[in-house]
């Protein structure tokens, strides 16, 4: 079945045209994604848009791809970068959207917690593209040190440290609330 | 200890089970007393836990169908691979097999164009709706159709002014909406137009879909421009429509198309 097989597998296989394979990649993935770009960008529609852009780079990318075992750090790059490009070009229209749906969606008791993802998302705006990157792999796309190491292309001391240092700049950023 | 001997980046090694066993049973002691590492410790744990939270926003979103329709979009080098990824699954999938022709050409009689281009313009860009038949095979719809039946799309965009883009949706007798491509799954999204290829006869759209018609007059909508247009803009189009009026071309760039059928149980 191709839900046993491996990312660097799946990969080969939709390079050989193997129906499903790009699909069960997505299916397999999409969900950490859509959470990582949805922590960047705080907007579900521009969280959908960047990780459906990320695998159609991802899919144009089939005949350069290596089978490394390091398909995590691959796409985790991918969608950094979407990220970043549509940060750049942010389409506030589409978040003010996003912020009204949400509000119409919420019941009185998410109220608190949405307050605070609110607040969150904009302490998450005020640490440099460093830390927020590594912050946001290692929980949101809830990928281990080692992963986030290699997706920075960094030591993992180091992915580590960014980590922590985030963690605690975000506590900092949020107050004493 | 005191706070300054407890940094706040210790207790986020601490959280993340990242500290050696001695600097770790430092902490503990620390943390017997030190009601303010205490709480620095509860804040990064609620910071950690609403970083790893589920979203429930983002429930329901599959982007298999999405990606394939960004990649419509042909890289040129890329193309022929991709081609064969979409046409081979859906057609894998389903057996499904196309009769190809040229729909300027064929035309059904329920198929009732209204556009503001020419005639000559219009004769070169349409859309076939297709159901699957029981033995898998697609053929095209006819004047009536099952509720929940399986359908397919396929466009031709050809002629010296090609098209660039397109909308597929149907209104039923409920006058709901029912949209094909783009896909609009998210509320509080407002997506556009797809991007369609030029000069291409009876191009087949990658999806199966399904959709709860209600029983009555179904009539598809195929809105062709050549600039993007955004679902929520359509949709305020139809809200004012009069009961009898069918939906016009926008501007002097753009067609739309129809086709009726009705919906049985």
């Amino acid at each position: 079945m191709l839900t046993d097989r491996t990312d660097d597998e799946l990969m080969l296989l939709a390079r050989g045209g193997v129906e499903g394979a790009f699909d069960a990649l997505i299916r397999r993935h999409q969900g950490r994604l859509l959470r990582l770009a949805l922590a960047y960008t705080g907007s579900p529609a521009l969280a959908a848009d960047i990780a459906q852009d990320t695998f159609v780079a991802l899919f144009r990318a089939l005949p350069q791809y290596r089978a490394q075992g390091k398909f995590s750090a691959y796409v985790y790059s991918l969608l950094l970068n979407q990220c970043r490009m549509t940060q750049r070009a942010a389409r506030t229209e589409a978040r003010a959207l996003d912020v009204l749906s949400r509000e119409q969606n919420s019941t009185s008791s998410d109220v608190l917690r949405q307050e605070y993802r609110r607040d969150l998302e904009a302490a998450l705006q005020g640490l440099s593209a460093k830390l927020r990157d590594a912050v946001l792999l290692r929980f949101a796309a809830d990928l281990g040190f080692d992963e986030v190491a290699e997706t920075l292309a960094i030591p993992v001391g180091s992915a580590k440290r960014r980590v922590f240092d985030a963690m605690a700049k975000l506590r900092d950023l949020l107050g004493e609330s | 200890m005191t706070r300054k001997d407890v940094a706040t980046e210790d207790l986020a090694a601490y959280l993340e089970e990242q500290l050696g066993e001695e600097q770790r049973a430092l902490l503990d002691a620390a943390l017997a007393h030190d009601s303010d590492a205490q709480r620095r410790l509860e804040q990064l744990k609620r910071i950690r836990d609403l970083l790893s939270a589920p979203a429930p926003e983002l429930d329901g979103i599959d982007l298999v169908r999405g990606v394939k329709q960004a990649l419509l979009v042909p890289a040129p080098a890329r193309r022929a691979r991709f081609n064969a990824w979409v046409v081979s699954g859906l057609a894998a999938a389903a057996g499904i097999v196309l009769a190809v022709g040229i729909l300027a050409r064929e035309r059904d009689e329920e198929f009732r164009p209204k556009a503001a281009l020419t005639p000559e313009a219009e004769r070169w860009a349409g859309v076939q709706v297709h159901h699957l038949t029981q033995a898998g095979k697609a053929e095209r719809i006819g004047a009536v159709l099952q509720k929940q039946e399986a359908l397919a799309f396929s466009y031709t965009n050809g002629g010296p002014m090609p098209f660039e883009y397109l909308m597929i949706f149907a209104v039923d007798a409920q006058r709901q909406v029912h949209w094909f491509y783009p896909a609009y799954q998210v509320l509080g999204t407002d997506p556009e137009s797809i991007q369609i290829g030029k000069g291409v006869t009876e191009q087949l759209l990658p999806d199966i879909i399904r959709q709860p018609f209600a029983t009555g007059e179904l009539t598809f909508h195929a809105l062709f421009s050549r600039h993007p247009q955004r679902v929520l803009e359509v949709e305020g189009w139809l809200t004012k429509l009069e009961a009898g009026q069918v939906l016009e071309a926008p501007n002097a760039e753009s067609s739309v198309q129809q086709i009726v059928a009705r919906v049985v149980d």
